[in-house]
């Protein structure tokens, strides 16, 4: 049986700057994503750890679409309050709203999400010129 | 690390010291590292470094733009000059093949959950 999204499954990520969606990245490019909700706290000296009493949500996800990659390091350089807008596969929606978003680029780094492209015609082209000896040119 | 002897060839400033390091990549482009400083420390003596001098690059920017881009390394003759940032509008040709995406960390914060999430479309 083919494999196939279900309920639930995230279909898309979408980044609004407050008046426009700058960036739209599909599932198929988004891999290892996490929503986390942690306490908000900071040093206040050695050993003086201060709770705020405040939250953060913080999405995290390695986006293999480059096409979105500028439109994201505006939202990082301008520190803009950016809607994150998660949307799933039965059409349920969920924002994170006011984030501020942080992008580091990933080098050289080859993903699961890739498509990968099978040509049987070149495929059988190929083991017939093996049977007779022969390479491709 | 690289041997003692490299360092000097490296120092060629002519802008307050900033300079760039290429890295030839496979197909023959550049990832270019740029507007940073280079400085050397001598490294503790171990079993795997004996008196080693390492040499560090570093460059700090508010956008990767000014620290990452990639090049053909052309004169601009023939074949053009083709140079593009990391950050840069319009479609990639040389970035995409080495800069495969970005890790995404997106942090809101509030005082409460309905500060920071909402849902706006939900099941009927």
């Amino acid at each position: 049986m083919p494999w196939y999204a279900g309920p639930g499954e995230l279909t898309q990520i979408v980044f609004n700057n407050g008046s426009t969606d700058v960036a739209t990245i599909t599932s198929d490019f988004i891999e290892g994503y996490s929503l986390a909700t942690e306490k908000d706290s900071y040093d206040a000296a050695v050993g003086h750890s201060v709770d705020r009493g405040s939250m953060t949500k913080t999405i995290s996800a390695n986006a293999f679409d480059v096409s979105a990659i500028s439109a994201l390091s505006t939202l990082m350089t301008n520190r803009t309050e950016t809607t994150v807008t998660v949307k799933y596969q039965d059409t349920v929606e969920q924002d994170i709203d006011g984030a501020i978003i942080r992008i580091t680029p990933l080098l050289h780094n080859v993903s699961d999400v890739a498509t990968a492209y099978f040509d049987p015609v070149a495929t059988r082209r190929i083991r017939a010129l093996q049977r007779a000896g022969q390479t491709l040119a | 690390m690289i041997p003692a002897d490299k360092y000097s060839s490296l120092v060629a400033s002519s802008s307050n010291g900033v300079c760039k390091v290429a890295f030839k990549l496979p197909d023959g482009n550049f990832m270019v590292l740029k507007g940073g400083r280079l400085y050397k420390n001598y490294a503790d003596e171990d079993a795997s470094m004996p008196r080693a001098v390492r040499v560090v690059y570093r460059s700090v920017a508010t956008t990767w733009g000014d620290l990452v881009e990639f090049t053909n390394g052309s004169d601009g003759v023939s074949p053009a000059l083709v140079t593009e940032e990391f950050d840069a509008s319009g479609t990639p040709s040389l970035r995409k093949d080495y800069l495969h995406g970005v890790l995404i960390e997106a942090v809101g914060r509030g005082y409460q959950e309905s500060d920071v999430v909402s849902w706006p479309v939900t099941l009927p």
